[in-house]
C-alpha cells in the first residue's frame, strides 16, 4: 500500500504549480487556438514530467538508471538537433518564394526585423545572463520556434523549456503585440500609403525557383558554414517543393512530417519543464525578454522602412517592415488587416507576404550567424 | 552599478550584434542580387500549347 502512495506523498507544491502551467498551456491551445500543435503537447508534457517519479523521465531505481521515454526522445531528437532540422524541411516545403521574387527589395526587411534578437541579447547580458544564454534568449525574437530550439540546444539546454514556451506563445500573440507598436511608430497617412503592384501577377520560371534554394545554401555555406544545417534543411524542403517531380514527398513533408515531428518536438521539450528547472526567476526574465524581442523586431522593421523611404522613388508602406519577422503568415495578415482598417481599398497582402517570406530566411540566417559569432 | 564581468559580456554582445546585423544585411543584399540575376538569366517563358 505504501508503494502506491509514494507518488502522492512525494508531490510538492512546485510540481502542482507546473501542472497548473501545463493546464494553462492546454487551455490556451484548445480554447484560444494559440499555436495548438505545439502548446498542447508542451502543456500535456509538462504535466507528465511533473508527476513524482514519472516513468517518462529517467529515474534511478536500485542504483540503476531506468530510461524514460521522453528522456530518450530528448537525447535522440533534441540534443542531436534532428527534430528542429526535420521541422525545417517541412517549413521549407511550405514556403512559396515567388512573391519575394516579384519584389526582391523587400528582402531587406527580413534583415531589419531581426533587430529585436540582438537588442534583446544585449539586454539579457545586463540582467546577468552569460553570452550563450543571452544569445539563446535573443533568438526568441527570430519568431521561429525551431530556430530558437536549435540555438538553445547548442548554447543553453538548461533554458530550453522557457525559451520554447516564450517563442511559441509570442508567435501566437503576434496579432496582439504588433499593432500597438506599428501605430506608435507610424502616422495615419503612412499607414494609408499605397504601394504599386510590384509585378504581383508576373510568373516566375521553374528554373529560378529550383536554383534559388541551391544557390542560397551554397552562398550561405561559403560565408557562414555553421548556418548550413539551418538554412540547408530549410532550402532542401523548398527544393522538394519546387522541383516539380517530388509532389508526393513535398506534400508528405508539409503534412505528415510536419505534424509528427511537431508533436514529438512539443512533448519532448516539455520533458525539460520540471519544477526544479522551470520555476526560477530566470524563467520570468526569459518570458519578459521574449516579449521585448518581438516588440523590437517590429520596431526595427517599421523604422527601417521609414528610413528606406528617404531613398526610394516608389515608397514602401512602413507597416510592411513589421512583416519582416518570421511569424508566417500571421504577421502578413496583421499588416493587411491594419491597412484595410485605415483604407478599405488598400490591399497590402502580397507585399506583406513578400516581407514575411524574407523574414523566414532572415530568422534562420540570424540563428546561424549567432551560432557562428558567439563563442 | 554593473560588475566588470557583466560589462565585459555586454561589450561582447554589442560587438556580436553589430557584426550580426551587418552580416544579415550583407547576405540579404547578396540574395537580392542573386534573385535579380537568375530572374534575368532565366525568365519565365510560356510553354507552347500542344
Amino acid at each position: 500500500m505504501e508503494g502506491l502512495m509514494v507518488g502522492l506523498t512525494s508531490m510538492t507544491w512546485q510540481m502542482f504549480v507546473m501542472m497548473i502551467i501545463g493546464g494553462i498551456l492546454i487551455f490556451l491551445a484548445v480554447k484560444k487556438n494559440y499555436e495548438p500543435t505545439l502548446l498542447l503537447p508542451i502543456g500535456f508534457g509538462a504535466i507528465l514530467a511533473n508527476i513524482p517519479y514519472t516513468s517518462v523521465l529517467d529515474q534511478v531505481e536500485g542504483g540503476h538508471v531506468v530510461e524514460g521515454a521522453l528522456s530518450i526522445f530528448f537525447r535522440v531528437g533534441i540534443m542531436t538537433e534532428i527534430f528542429p532540422l526535420l521541422i525545417f524541411v517541412a517549413i521549407g516545403a511550405m514556403i512559396d518564394f515567388s512573391p519575394l521574387f516579384r519584389n526582391p527589395k523587400l528582402l531587406l526587411f527580413g534583415a531589419a526585423a531581426q533587430f529585436g534578437i540582438f537588442f534583446t541579447m544585449i539586454l539579457a547580458t545586463l540582467l546577468g545572463f552569460d553570452i550563450k544564454e543571452a544569445a539563446s534568449i535573443g533568438v526568441i525574437g527570430s519568431a521561429d520556434g525551431p530556430t530558437s530550439i536549435y540555438v538553445a540546444t547548442r548554447f543553453a539546454p538548461n533554458l530550453l523549456g522557457p525559451i520554447s514556451v516564450a517563442a511559441y506563445s509570442y508567435m501566437a500573440l503576434v496579432p496582439i503585440i504588433q499593432p500597438p507598436i506599428i501605430k506608435l511608430l507610424t502616422t495615419k497617412e503612412e499607414r494609408r500609403m499605397r504601394m504599386d503592384g510590384g509585378g504581383n501577377d508576373r510568373k516566375i520560371s521553374r528554373a529560378t525557383l529550383v536554383l534559388f534554394p541551391i544557390l542560397v545554401t551554397i552562398l550561405t555555406g561559403l560565408f557562414a558554414p555553421t548556418a548550413v544545417a539551418l538554412i540547408g534543411f530549410l532550402m532542401f524542403g523548398n527544393l522538394i517543393r519546387e522541383c516539380g517531380v517530388l509532389n508526393k514527398l513535398s506534400l508528405a513533408a508539409q503534412n505528415e512530417l510536419a505534424s509528427l515531428v511537431t508533436l514529438l518536438l512539443g512533448i519532448t521539450i516539455a520533458s525539460t519543464m520540471t519544477a526544479d528547472r522551470f520555476l526560477q526567476v530566470s524563467t520570468l526574465f526569459i518570458i519578459g525578454l521574449g516579449l521585448i524581442a518581438f516588440m523590437f523586431d517590429t520596431a526595427g522593421g517599421v523604422l527601417f522602412a521609414k528610413l528606406l523611404n528617404f531613398f526610394l522613388k516608389k515608397k514602401v508602406n512602413p507597416m510592411i517592415g513589421a512583416a519582416g519577422i518570421s511569424a508566417f503568415p500571421m504577421s502578413s495578415r496583421v499588416i493587411h488587416t491594419m491597412g484595410l482598417k485605415e483604407d478599405p481599398t488598400n490591399y497590402l497582402l502580397m507585399h506583406a507576404v513578400s516581407a514575411n517570406v524574407s523574414g523566414q530566411i532572415g530568422s534562420v540566417l540570424a540563428g546561424g550567424l549567432i551560432l557562428a559569432l558567439v563563442h | 552599478m554593473f560588475s566588470d564581468e557583466i560589462i565585459s559580456v555586454y561589450s561582447q554582445a554589442l560587438d556580436i550584434s553589430f557584426k550580426g546585423m551587418t552580416a544579415l544585411f550583407l547576405f540579404m543584399f547578396i540574395f537580392f542580387f542573386l534573385i535579380i540575376a537568375i530572374d534575368k538569366l532565366l525568365p519565365h517563358k510560356e510553354e507552347p500549347k500542344k
